[in-house]
């Protein structure tokens, strides 16, 4: 192969920094672009390439569920209300306000913050060879083990929000 | 004296008994309200609050059990989440009792409405014993959740929109830096619960990263139970609500919330760790901007948001010790504003029924057509205060001496200060009802639930004050407990 002097892992490094990338530019342009619905496209960009860094990492349930979850649901949700709403998809949106210099420094002292302790805390991330049947059939162990009850108590959450949007939209009672 | 316990199911199910009849209790609110008449419908009021007595009665034993893991260190059963279970609960009874006779609830959607407030309480009670960043977070989006309906029930009321709104929005935010607070703490320690986080402190020490994470996760806290500076949810979102899931926002989720809190650092904070300044600054800051902003209103259920506020930074200020005795008196501060804050918001609810107005202006006379339920009021209002002989007082005597204690002299003269700037506005209440032009001419007449509720928190608030003793033995234990079972 021509190519045999690229080994793996530097190509899987390449992508992430691409997709790294992608999703703070995309990120960056949702909170400045002043159109709603290219905002919100940006959105899709931006969930899109974490899904993909989910991928690079082996993570692949995680990929799939966000490209489900947000960019099936989420992002199709925001979407339909920008369109039905017309006077808000029209217009164009200031997203600044005069108070974004104080902010803009409280953000760089937090990043400088954040990054300072990041780095020197030494992370390692965990190493761990996948189990056969990759990180799905994992996190299905879990989910009926060690999580059994988190995992329950999500059900729950599920039928108050179900309750909740009953309530917000219902009609009264008789 | 603690059960280690890689416990089975079952075992982990009979040590959760209180939830799983909340449980049961939400279900057959569900089952009930299909098959109820509508006419009739009030009677789920009165189910629930009945169930939840039950419930409180099965929980009562769990503030003498011992200490133990459950569900892979999902849950910690021991007396502190029990004594909060009690809180929680005594507080939705309550609740329930006022949403009878709350006007703008009749109705109206008492179905759901009933079955939400029995979710949310059991969301609460999983709250107070999370051991698990992910149980934590699940549980506490569990109750932001449901509270973001509760507070937006009255859908035709501009105000209790307006203030679902904000409260969602910043809440969603908070729930967001509240996970992003909690990852740097996995990825600093590798696990997600408490024992095995405690476990890699006591072998490799406290990193910076996991400082930073706990203090972004106090960030997310700070909302929930209105910390300042992050606390402007909490007036919009009180005075807007109905005014029974005001009075349990303000007592039983914030009790959810201390009691996740104070679980959180004593279990995961080393004492050597030195960020009670900043915990000591920011509860000198919520004291001070609470009861400063609250000499101003002049909308009853907005002047106890900022009391509330401002009840929270004494609540910090006796965490602050981090002893045994700071976290009895966080106990015994969470019991007295219970009854307290329940009484005065029963009366609101007994004036609001008549008036239609939260306006304390709208008090005035109310000494002369009802003199009895005006002295009964001005109890609660000394007791907020914190003015003998009622709970109030003993509990802001031991968080000022927690806070003395551990050698914090400023933050208790502060403490001090805002209590005579407090008197001024609830002083305030009082005299419109003694002294202003009268302005009531009927006498009012609560209902018998109302009056249930502040003969209870009456009997309560004098009691914790009068015979403390045995009050301050069982906190005593229950704070010894938590201590000595996460001792760093």
């Amino acid at each position: 192969m021509i190519f045999s002097f690229i080994n793996g892992q530097l190509i899987t490094y390449g992508f992430f920094l691409l997709f790294a990338v992608a999703a703070i530019a995309s990120a960056l342009l949702v909170v400045t672009v002043k159109s709603v619905m290219h905002g919100a496209l940006f959105l899709a960009a931006f969930l899109l390439s974490v899904a993909a860094m989910f991928f690079i990492f082996d993570a692949d349930f995680l990929g799939i569920v966000q490209i489900l979850l947000y960019i099936g649901g989420v992002i199709v949700l925001i979407l339909f209300a920008v369109m039905l709403t017309s006077r808000v998809s029209s217009r164009l949106i200031q997203q600044t306000n005069e108070q974004k210099f104080p902010a803009l420094l409280v953000c760089s002292f937090l990043f400088c913050l954040l990054a300072y302790v990041l780095l020197t805390s030494g992370l390692k991330g965990f190493e761990r060879p996948l189990a056969e049947g990759g990180i799905t059939k994992d996190i299905g162990r879990l989910l009926m083990t060690i999580y059994v009850l988190p995992f329950e108590v999500a059900s729950l959450v599920l039928l108050g929000a179900l309750i909740g949007a009953m309530v917000l939209v219902g009609k009264k009672d008789e | 004296m603690f059960r280690t316990l890689p416990l089975n199911i079952s075992q982990g199910l009979a040590a959760l008994t209180p939830e799983l009849l909340v449980l049961g209790l939400a279900f057959l609110i569900i089952a009930a309200d299909l098959l109820m008449p509508p006419r009739r419908k009030k009677r789920l009021l009165d189910l629930a609050a009945f169930g939840l007595l039950v419930c409180f009665i099965f929980t009562l034993p769990g503030i003498f059990q011992p200490a133990g893991y459950i569900f892979n260190n999902m849950l910690v059963v021991d007396p502190f989440s029990g004594f909060f279970k009690l809180i929680i609960l005594a507080s939705a009874v309550f609740m329930l009792l006022m949403s009878r006779d709350y006007k703008p609830l009749e109705n109206n959607k008492t179905g759901e409405y009933t079955a939400l407030v029995v979710l949310v309480t059991l969301g609460m009670m999983l709250m107070a014993g999370a051991s698990d960043l992910l149980m934590l977070f699940l549980s506490i989006e569990f109750v932001s959740l449901i509270f973001f309906v509760l507070v937006g029930f009255l859908r035709h009321d501009v105000k209790s929109s307006e203030g679902a709104v904000k409260y969602f929005l910043l809440g969603a935010f908070s729930s967001a830096v509240f996970v992003y607070g909690a990852s740097f703490l996995v990825g600093a320690a590798g696990a997600s619960n408490f024992a095995s986080i405690q476990r890699h402190l006591n072998e490799y020490g406290v990193s910076p990263l996991f400082i930073v994470g706990l203090l972004i996760m106090l960030v997310g806290f700070g909302f929930k139970i209105a910390l300042v500076p992050f606390h402007m949810w909490a007036p919009d979102a009180y005075e807007g609500a109905p005014t029974p899931v005001t009075a349990f926002l303000s007592v039983a989720s914030k009790a959810a919330g201390v009691a996740v809190l104070v679980r959180t650092f004593i279990s995961l904070l080393p004492e050597n760790a030195n960020v009670n300044l900043i915990l000591a600054i920011l509860a000198a800051l919520t004291m001070t901007v609470g009861n400063l902003v609250a000499l101003t209103q002049n909308n009853v259920k907005r002047l106890l948001a900022y009391s509330g506020i401002a009840h929270v930074g004494y609540i910090m200020t006796g965490f602050i010790a981090y002893g045994v005795f700071g976290i009895q008196s966080v106990l015994i501060y969470t019991l007295a504003y219970l009854f307290t804050n329940m009484g005065a918001f029963a009366f609101a609810i007994a004036i609001y029924n008549k008036t239609g107005s939260d306006d304390i202006r709208d008090y005035a006379g109310l000494s002369l057509v009802n003199p009895l339920l005006s002295f009964v009021f001005f109890i609660f209002l000394i007791s907020l205060a914190g003015i003998p002989p009622t709970a109030g007082f003993l509990g802001k005597l031991l968080v000022l001496g927690a806070a003395l204690d551990s050698g914090y002299a400023w933050l208790a003269v502060i403490g001090v200060l805002n209590s005579v700037v407090a008197l001024y506005f609830y002083a305030r209440i009082a005299y419109y009802m003694y002294f202003a032009e009268p302005r009531l001419r009927e006498e009012l007449k609560p209902s018998g639930a109302l009056k249930l509720i502040m003969a209870v928190s009456l009997f309560f608030v004098l009691f914790i004050c009068l015979f403390p003793e045995k009050i301050i033995n069982i906190t005593g234990q229950v704070a010894g407990i938590l201590r000595a079972f996460n001792g760093l």
